[in-house]
């Protein structure tokens, strides 16, 4: 996995590069901070032409793991103003990794206003082709166009009209395996926008003829690690329950705690819990011909995604969940599945994050710009961003700019970036993560549940956070975090490095590559300008008591612990 | 009656923290996860998994149970 596509978007030339020796043992979030931090200038315009996009795969990519093939992006983020790591299923990181290609590196900004589609062909070599007649398309469009030229199996990485507008809450979407439709999302911190400023309307990647066969260190070993890896993730208790639910099924525990976010994050219970909780859930996804168990990558053995239909019957959206379900239903006290699964499908259709929009539309219902619960509002306040009304591109700024603009003193962000779907309050390590996160508020980021501390309690969940933050830059490094449970564990990981790399690795080499990566990116942000008064979380957490009577009690002086790697 | 995550539950008396958790296994209404590890608090007072068993709950505890959780 070695090769290297730099496409320079001002010249036009794409250079085919050998992957750099020291970059062999990284990939997707760790490779992101190593290539950003060698050749991004951190205080550079995240839409200039000094900022780059990079796309790559993880260390497991063009293996036969399942899971592993995860789709990075990552560059300056236009939200945060640091450094941005995303990522995705769909098809597009297995498809690059049957060419045997680990990154595509996009840099530059072009001088004339025309567009491009990066397409690589079956053959391997890749041009940059006229987009002319694919502007002003949202994802479901221009999907539905390159899949009638380019061939129904290719993969897209591509943008709607956010992107070319550059919202900073814009997204890079990717075709989910099971329905062929631009659902997966590279969603957080408007790399969207990135990838609009350089007119680069989508990636489209053909199936290699020639299959790229990776180079096993030890095939026999490799084959019996990955076997037992295979039997733990199937005898998992947690497998079944994502295919039984999905990410859905967390609403029926954080829905008992106050952790899931209530009416712009009031901290009260959701009285309307019931409507939206899993079991309903269930109910309402058979109707009209939509299911669960459904893979996002191919070959998944979780299958933690779904398809949603209308009640008539036709295809709505796919891969709806959990934070998408939190962020646009009960954040906006809509307990309507027909509603949410709707706005599901504009933020998919447009590039937009579901967390983000979902966070902005509460922050409008917050400042009296519609009412909360007001279901048919919340499509009226998305139809405007897709118009591109004036208040419609305020809307594509993100939670922060909007609710500065309309007065909101409860705005519910860390470095410009809104709070996914889980109450600092009622999980207090969660609310560390996203204060310390160098990407903004991300519940990926470092998710702090476990055995051995009150989540509600301050106690530990420093430690906790720091330890958490190193396994998710680890995670994000290897594989989607859903098939990383029974991965991580020093029987497993070591040796799947050992079988594909060579040598023999300890857990604690593999997990330094996750220290490593926190602190190159907590030196970016540095460098970028962000300080300490931006690993806070906002205010309001620390001041209005929740349901469960507790506030956020972690101060500012104790979160800086957490840089102690 | 105990407290399970705020919720109220009709329980009897001795029943201990294990019987509980096969209880939120079992029953849809309280399956929050079926994962396979909890961190169970009673009364403010983290129980270690292998005290499960004979913990007694009795009424007006407050019970809160968290399954351990990733991504979404
Ligand atoms: S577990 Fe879920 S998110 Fe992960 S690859 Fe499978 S379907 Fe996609």
């Amino acid at each position: 996995m070695s090769i290297v596509l730099r496409v320079n978007t001002t010249t036009k030339e794409i250079i085919r590069e050998e992957l750099k020796e020291e970059y062999r043992f990284l990939g997707g979030r760790s490779l992101i901070a190593r290539v950003l931090t060698d050749e991004v200038d951190p205080t550079c315009d995240p839409l200039g032409a000094e900022n780059k996009l990079i796309l790559c795969t993880t260390l497991l990519a063009g293996t036969t793991l399942p899971m592993a093939h995860r789709l990075s992006a990552g560059g300056k983020s236009p939200l945060t103003g640091g450094i941005k790591e995303a990522n995705s299923g769909g098809t597009a990181a297995s498809l690059l990794a049957r060419h045997g290609i680990k990154m595509i590196i996009l840099e530059g900004l072009p001088q004339t206003n025309d567009w491009y589609i990066l397409h690589i062909q079956k053959d391997g070599s890749s041009q940059l082709v006229d987009a002319t007649d694919y502007v002003g398309l949202n994802n479901y469009d221009l999907a539905a166009k390159i899949q009638e030229r380019f061939g129904k199996n290719v993969g897209i990485i591509s943008i709607g009209l956010a992107g070319e507008r550059g919202y900073r809450n814009s997204t890079l979407q990717l075709i989910d395996a099971s329905t062929g439709y631009p659902s997966r999302a590279a969603a957080r911190g408007g790399l969207g926008a990135v990838m609009g400023a350089k007119k680069i309307k989508a990636v489209v990647i053909e199936r290699a003829a020639n299959p790229y066969e990776f180079p096993y260190a030890d095939k026999e070993r490799y084959e019996a690690v990955r076997k037992k890896y295979i039997q733990r993730v199937l005898s998992s208790p947690r497998t079944e329950s994502m295919q039984k639910v999905g990410t859905m099924s967390m609403i029926d525990f954080t829905s008992t705690v106050a952790a899931l976010p209530v009416r712009n994050f009031s901290g009260q219970f959701f009285e309307q819990a019931e409507a939206i909780k899993s079991k309903a859930f269930v109910e309402r996804a058979f109707i009209g011909g939509g299911r669960n168990k459904e893979g996002c990558q191919p070959g998944c053995i979780v299958r933690c995604s779904n398809r949603f239909h209308t009640k008539d019957g036709e295809y709505l959206t796919s891969g709806l969940e959990y934070e998408t379900v939190a962020l646009c239903g009960a954040n906006c006290g809509i307990a309507d599945f027909d509603v949410i699964a709707r706005l599901d499908r504009m933020c998919d259709d447009l590039g937009v994050d579901t967390i983000e929009t979902g966070a902005t539309i509460a922050v409008c219902m917050e400042a009296g710009k519609i009412s909360f619960g007001d279901g048919e509002g919340a499509i009226a306040l998305l139809q405007e961003m897709i118009d591109g009304t004036e208040f419609g591109r305020l809307l594509g700024q993100g939670t922060e700019a909007v609710g500065k603009a309309l007065g909101v003193k409860r705005i519910p962000t860390v470095k410009g970036q809104a709070l996914p779907a889980y109450d600092p309050r009622s999980i207090k390590g969660l609310g560390v993560t996203y204060a310390t996160s160098a990407m903004g508020a991300d519940h990926t980021a470092g998710m702090t549940l476990g055995p051995g501390i009150d989540p509600s309690k301050k106690d530990f969940q420093v430690e906790r956070s720091r330890q958490s933050q190193m396994v998710a830059a680890v995670t994000d490094s290897f594989t989607c975090s859903f098939g990383w449970g029974e991965l991580n564990n020093e029987e497993i990981l070591p040796e799947i490095m050992a079988s594909l790399y060579g040598g023999e690795w300890t857990y604690g080499q593999i997990m330094n590559i996750g220290k490593e990566t926190l602190k190159l990116e907590r030196a970016f942000n540095q460098a970028a300008g962000l300080t300490e008064v931006d690993d806070c979380l906002p205010a309001f957490f620390y001041n209005e008591i929740s349901a469960i009577d507790t506030v956020f009690d972690i101060s500012a002086e104790e979160m800086q612990e957490l840089f102690n790697y | 009656m105990i407290k399970v995550n705020y919720y109220e539950l009709e329980w009897e008396d001795g029943k201990t923290v294990e019987d509980l958790l096969q209880l939120i296994k079992e029953d849809r209404q309280l399956r929050l996860l079926t994962h396979d590890t909890y961190t169970v608090i009673v009364n403010n007072k983290l129980i270690p998994p292998q005290d499960y068993a004979h913990t007694p709950l009795r009424s007006g505890d407050e019970v809160r149970v968290y399954p351990v959780m990733a991504g979404g």
